[in-house]
């Protein structure tokens, strides 16, 4: 099975305003702003590494390496390396996959379009879309508020608390007090014992309800991880009184 | 006996003829039915031909193992229907996960919303650290450094 990668330079003709227009992103990016796109990071390891700025070499190389990262290897090709030039227009590539015979090849296949679509195609269009003023292809932040809050509502709430840190819209999102009272309720088990007219900082409980339920837990095991260390010692090096104390501290065997 | 079918058309024109209980997974439909907005035709004006073909392989699969158990639940068709489940959400790229969120949400088909939604949180966000979830969703980080230390410290409790 081989798969065929050609770039071209009459190939690169009907894709130019794509290309071109892809630069700007990756400029505007590297002149102050401090997003990390993909773009940009694409852009800083591949060019600044290589040196070599055409965008042709900047195309193929990242095909290239997103190719290889997902396990295949060139085909009829000596080894993994290959330089581009600044003068090399047309680049043909030629990939297979090692022991391309395995039933699962297809699944690898799939792995790697995803990959290229997910992690390469996507954040471009993304990025293009923002800085032109288009309509972003569908992503989380494109989704109405209430979407945006079901995904919120499949998490548990520390990874909710993790979510207000990504970014502005999302901290607001993640900061309405009904979500978080039914957190308390729901992964808490908090009881409601609130008149009407009481304002309760969900969050707040929600935070010690936390905060407790972790540090319970890393005690159960450092407690049983002793009571395991201790019973294996002889009788005789046992400090006295040792199972009442660790029982004290909440394990019983 | 033959049932009876529904004809659905995608925003960009394609038909897809299909049992009228397959259809009716959607909340949607039956309203689109009774006020008549189309004699044989029922046009969804925000799905797409490619997602419309994913939402109706889902609901003719739970359609069919409905009636496989006679309207009952055994344990095995469950968790078969559950593997199914996950592999069907596996195979999808990020933009079609989204828009077939938007299409259950539009469609009103409440167990492949949860579904997708359950996806979304468990592949993309869970266990991921605030960096990760950045890059995985492509979203901007517009907080300062200022600010993402404020929001760091308001919940911090969730990072233990």
């Amino acid at each position: 099975m081989g798969i065929e990668f050609a770039a071209t330079d009459e190939d690169s003709g009907k894709v130019s305003p794509v290309e071109n227009s892809c630069t700007e992103p990756m400029e505007v990016a590297s002149a102050g702003s401090k997003r990390l796109s993909e773009p940009f990071f694409l852009k800083k390891i591949l060019l600044e590494k290589s040196g070599d700025t055409s965008e042709m070499t900047t195309l193929a190389t990242s095909v290239h390496a997103a190719m290889v990262e997902s396990g295949f290897v060139l085909y009829n090709h000596g080894s993994d390396k290959f330089s581009f030039s600044k003068e090399l227009f047309s680049v043909s590539l030629r990939y297979t996959l090692p022991q391309s015979d395995k039933q699962d090849s297809w699944s690898e296949v799939f792995m790697f379009w995803r990959m290229v679509k997910d992690g390469l195609v996507t954040p471009l269009l993304i990025g293009l879309c923002e800085k032109s003023g288009l309509e972003l292809p569908p992503c989380l932040m494109r989704l109405p508020t209430k979407l945006k809050m079901k995904i919120l509502e499949s998490l548990q709430g520390a990874s909710v608390a993790k979510m207000a840190c990504v970014c502005k819209e999302l901290m607001y999102v993640a900061s309405h007090d009904d979500f978080w009272k039914q957190r308390c309720l729901d992964e808490a088990k908090l009881p409601v014992r609130y008149g009407c007219g009481d304002w309760v900082n969900w969050k707040a409980k929600f935070a010690v309800f936390w905060r407790h339920h972790r540090g319970a837990l890393r005690n159960e095991h450092i407690t049983a991880m002793l009571h395991r260390y201790w019973s294996s010692q002889p009788a005789s090096l046992l400090p006295p009184g040792w199972e009442h104390g660790l029982g004290r501290a909440g394990f019983e065997s | 006996m033959s049932k009876k079918n529904i004809v659905l058309k995608s925003s960009n024109g394609i038909i897809f003829e299909v049992e009228e209980a397959v259809a009716l997974q959607s909340e949607t439909i039956p309203y689109m039915i009774e006020d008549d907005c189309a004699n044989d035709t029922i046009p969804l004006a925000n799905v797409t031909g490619d997602i419309l073909a994913l939402v109706i392989e889902y609901c003719k699969k739970h359609v069919v193992v409905a009636d496989g158990d006679g309207g009952g639940s055994s344990s095995s068709s469950q968790e078969d229907l559950k593997n199914w489940d996950a592999q069907f959400m596996n195979d999808l790229d990020q933009s079609k996960i989204f828009n077939l969120l938007l299409a259950a949400d539009f469609l009103n088909i409440k167990t492949l919303f949860d579904l997708t939604c359950q996806f979304v949180a468990d592949t993309m966000i869970k266990g991921k650290s605030v960096e990760e979830v950045r890059r995985t969703l492509n979203i901007e980080k517009d907080y300062t450094s200022e600010e993402e230390a404020k929001a760091r410290q308001e919940n911090e409790w969730a990072f233990k």
